[in-house]
């Protein structure tokens, strides 16, 4: 074997234990939608090899394949020789990364390549530039509470689904003069929410802090803090990340410090993975900042975890009674950086099986990925909606009231799809769910 | 590949169902088996339709083109692996399910669809397809039938051969024919059909499957059972046997394999066992309580040291786990697995597994045995590292000795991967030269420019 690329040099000890067996074929959503080699773990390993061995030069071919992954680890969970793929993945990408040729198509559409997501590693152009879309897409929004038709150049990103309007009030902003109402004070929670809740989704963080409130906890969101870093991440390119890194660990330890907070509060597993594999990764050998991130992770929770460990000691019996109302039916979607990067599903299963109300329906395939990926759904919106499909199909099965999962990106994916398909059923996140059940009417409304 | 040619293919195929480029290609050069290294072809086809294929061959044949059929690229003896160039023909875009006949209790799929596929769709009517390699939630109904698949069930409802009624295949010159149908028999002309099951794609291109399909068996008893001597659960199988049980499974593992299993999975097995038998009858109710007290008694007479009866689903699945890890537990030990094959007739099980154990010390080698042992289709499992060219040379003549032995007990190179590229080189060994003449006469009436899968077996 030639000399290997450093980035990849990490992952030869993962392509090395490849049977080529193809067991991932079985499991790979977007091989389920391709069909070929190339779309599945199989084949992607054979091109990483392919570089190590010099057989070919990184080129836009190749870089284009390597793209063609939702990293959903389905392939890792099921291989029988342990190939962890989302390790070789992005070693792939990182060595493509560095002698990245843009694409005639990625020059035309932005939001396809690293080109655009550079923007979020500088925190305070990236915050501004939203607060800009939010006053600017009005137009585009036509009042309605979701982006349905995206003109011109731009109309195949809507064409599956419609995407979340850009909130006029950031999170961030409404945290600041939200009054949170604690029973009884047991202790200061740090909240990370990542960009997603921030600027498209508030109300899950609103939900988040009453749910947080009614267990006896307040809610501090340091200012200060970025984006975790995982668009550029898994595009490869890490250098801005190590940046961002450094800014979110001082923003939360500074907080977490002075304020004696108890904990540290996640409700985006993706972020939640940033900070548990990704940022001890990113300073591998240097241990004064291996130290910082361990005092925090030490206190970090993800919020389900958080919330079936903190169950409030009085439940509504006196809902239980009231028969004639029917049960809101609630069927629950693993995300698949919740359930295979973070191994969390029982508990939001615990916790909604326990809800008042309510009646929990188990989703066939509930833990296949939704098509989302983050960037994936710019680059592949024809992969991206095929998967959706079949996630859309699978929920129609539960006759579902409400569809529930804990993940922003899944959120985005799965709300945008059931409107443009007119399906009824509602998408919200665990959050939402049980602030609304929680409150004194007891129905999650929109 | 020449430019004539390629403007032709996408004629015959559409633009979208010829990909040239390098990237591609290469995801197309290996397969599942371990060790064999091909070359790139110079196409990658996706036909959409049995026309499509026709067209296709005609102008394979015309310019001498070899031509490599593919289904999901899983099998295990290099049959999907291009050698001189030429056109890899995936069928990933025919893959519909094209008729479920209840009544006459037939299925008619294309090739691409998947095993596993099948049986789903068929479930639901209280039927089911009973080949079931291990691949079956990947491996394509095309290439099953090219490699005649066996799996765990093979005692008791046989391979695959047994379950094709019927076949549509391109020939080499171009021409498509029909051959068997849904009869239950049919004797009319020789027996095309199992001529061209398990031909590995060197006598034709088949473009349409006609199954059998059989009843579900209504429940299953499974149970594992100990062994402290390898003769005593050799006893075991033949006992089985001899008081008319045939179970759905009787699967064996080996003193090394089930080492391995018990430190990758820890199902607590006992290390210092020497084989462990996982037996799994099924049936009617009434009948498998029978046949399952049968098996217990022939394994207590045996002397087992140890018996699991599965009461539940889920205890079942636990016995199973310990088989199923089998192969991910030995794959772990080294970077390269291979698998073998070699099958000998039930009785000669036991001294199967002590020639192996004999030829893994000879050549300094750890292989693992375990497999089918109510058939006899055992697969010594030798881990070894294909980047050690020394211990690479000991390997082959471990497998030299795995082969000659099984030939010499009576039995056979392939139970059921296959003999592809991999096994070429023994043919003769088992067959003799009169045996290759007749095949080779075969396929060079049928297939006289050499198109058909070229480099394998013929």
């Amino acid at each position: 074997m030639a000399a290997a690329n450093n980035s990849l040099a990490s992952a030869e000890n993962e392509i090395r234990k490849c049977m080529k067996c193809g067991n991932c074929r079985a499991v790979c959503p977007v091989f389920g939608e391709t069909g070929t080699e190339s779309g599945v773990a199989r084949g992607k390993i054979r091109l990483a090899e392919a570089i190590i061995n010099n057989e070919l030069e990184v080129n836009p071919e190749i870089a284009k394949r390597l793209d063609l992954c939702l990293a959903c680890k389905a392939c890792a969970t099921n291989c029988p020789s342990g190939v962890r793929f989302d390790h070789i993945i992005l070693a792939a990408r990182e060595e493509i990364a560095k002698n990245r040729q843009h694409s005639l198509e990625e020059l035309a559409k932005p939001w396809k390549s690293p080109l655009l997501f550079k923007i979020t590693s500088n925190r305070k152009i990236f915050h501004s530039l939203l607060r800009v879309a939010a006053k600017t897409q009005k137009p585009l929004v036509k009042g309605q509470p979701v982006m349905r038709h995206l003109p011109l150049g731009l109309s195949e990103l809507t064409s599956y689904r419609s995407l979340p309007v850009i909130s006029d009030l950031p999170f961030r902003d409404i945290i600041k003069n939200y009054r949170q109402e604690i029973p009884v004070l047991k202790g200061k929670l740090i909240f990370f929410s990542g960009c997603a809740i921030d600027f498209a989704y508030p109300e899950v963080g609103v939900s988040l802090v009453k749910v947080l409130n009614r267990r006896g906890y307040e809610v501090l969101f340091p200012q200060s803090q970025a984006c975790c870093g995982t668009p550029l991440r898994y595009m490869g390119d890490i250098n801005p990340v190590k940046k961002m890194a450094c800014e979110n660990i001082r923003a939360v330890e500074n907080m977490l410090r002075e304020e004696k907070a108890v904990g540290v509060i996640t409700a985006c597993p993706t972020c939640t993975g940033a900070w548990v594999h990704d940022y001890p990764n990113l300073f591998k050998g240097e241990s004064e900042w291996l130290k910082r991130i361990e005092y925090i992770e030490e206190k970090m929770v993800e919020f389900t975890r958080f919330v079936a460990a903190n169950q409030p000691c009085e439940q509504d019996k006196n809902r239980e009674s009231n028969e004639i109302k029917p049960k809101l039916r609630l069927t629950y979607h693993d995300s698949c950086h919740m359930k295979r990067h973070l191994g969390i599903f029982n508990e939001p299963r615990e916790i909604l099986k326990g809800l008042a109300g309510a009646e929990y329906i188990e989703m066939p395939k509930a833990d296949a990925c939704c098509g989302c990926g983050g960037s994936f759904s710019l680059k592949f919106p024809e992969v991206s909606a095929g998967i959706l499909g079949k996630k859309l199909s699978n929920i129609k099965k539960t006759e579902a009231d409400v569809v529930v999962t804990g993940c922003p990106g899944c959120l985005m994916q799965i709300k945008g799809g059931l409107d443009k398909a007119g399906q009824k059923t509602r998408a919200m996140h665990i959050a939402e769910v049980i602030a609304g059940i929680e409150e004194d009417d007891g129905n999650p409304g929109e | 590949m020449d430019k004539k040619i390629l403007t032709q293919l996408n004629t015959i195929l559409g633009k979208n169902n010829v990909q040239t480029t390098f990237e591609d290609l290469i995801c197309y050069s290996y397969d599942a088996t371990a060790g064999e290294t091909g070359c790139l072809p110079e196409a990658v086809v996706t036909p959409e339709n049995s026309q499509a294929v026709v067209e296709l061959v005609k102008l394979a044949n015309e310019y001498k083109i070899p031509l490599y059929p593919r289904g999901a690229g899983t099998n295990l003896s290099g049959g999907t692996i291009p050698v001189h160039g030429g056109i890899v023909v995936s069928f990933a875009k025919m893959n519909k399910i094209l008729e479920i006949n209840i009544e006459n209790l037939t299925a008619t799929v294309q090739p691409g669809v998947v095993i596993q596929s099948l049986n789903e769709a068929v479930m639901p009517h209280g039927l089911f397809y009973p080949p079931d390699p291990g691949t079956v939630a990947t491996a394509t109904m095309g290439g099953s039938v090219a490699e005649c698949a066996g799996g765990l069930r093979g005692l008791k409802y046989g391979v695959t051969k047994h379950y094709i009624m019927g076949l549509e295949v391109v020939v080499p010159n171009g021409d498509i024919i029909r051959v068997g149908g849904k009869t239950v028999k049919n004797v009319t002309g020789y027996d095309l059909t199992k001529l061209f099951t398990g031909s590995e794609g060197t006598l034709g291109i088949i473009t349409e499957i006609t199954v059998r399909l059989a009843p579900a068996p209504e429940a299953r008893r499974s149970m594992m059972a100990v062994f402290g001597s390898l003769d005593d659960a050799a006893h075991t199988i033949t006992g089985i046997i001899k008081n008319k049980v045939i179970p759905a499974t009787l699967e064996i593992m080996d003193n090394t394999t089930i080492r391995m299993v018990e430190e990758y999975a820890r199902v607590g097995l006992p290390v210092d066992a020497e084989a462990v038998l996982l037996i799994e009858v099924d049936g009617i109710t009434e009948v498998i309580e029978k046949e399952a007290q049968l098996v217990l008694d022939v394994c207590k007479k045996n002397n087992a040291q140890k018996i699991q009866i599965a009461e539940t689903d889920s205890e079942r699945d636990k016995l199973w786990a310990a088989r199923r890890a089998a192969l991910p537990a030995l794959s772990r030990v080294k970077s390269t697995t291979i698998l073998e094959d070699a099958t000998v007739p039930r009785s000669q099980i036991p001294a199967m597994i002590r020639a192996v154990k004999e030829i893994s010390l000879k050549h300094n080698l750890i292989i693992g045995t375990f497999g089918h042992a109510g058939d006899g289709n055992l697969h010594p499992t030798i881990l070894c590292d294909a980047r050690d060219e020394e211990e690479m040379n000991r390997v082959k003549l471990a497998v030299d000795d795995i082969f000659r032995t099984a030939i010499e007990l009576g039995g056979t190179l392939s139970g059921e991967h296959g003999i592809g590229s991999a096994k070429a080189d023994y043919l003769e060994w088992e067959l003799g030269s009169a045996g290759i003449s007749v095949m080779t006469k075969i396929k060079e009436a049928l297939d006289p420019n050499g198109i058909m899968n070229p480099g394998k077996f013929i």
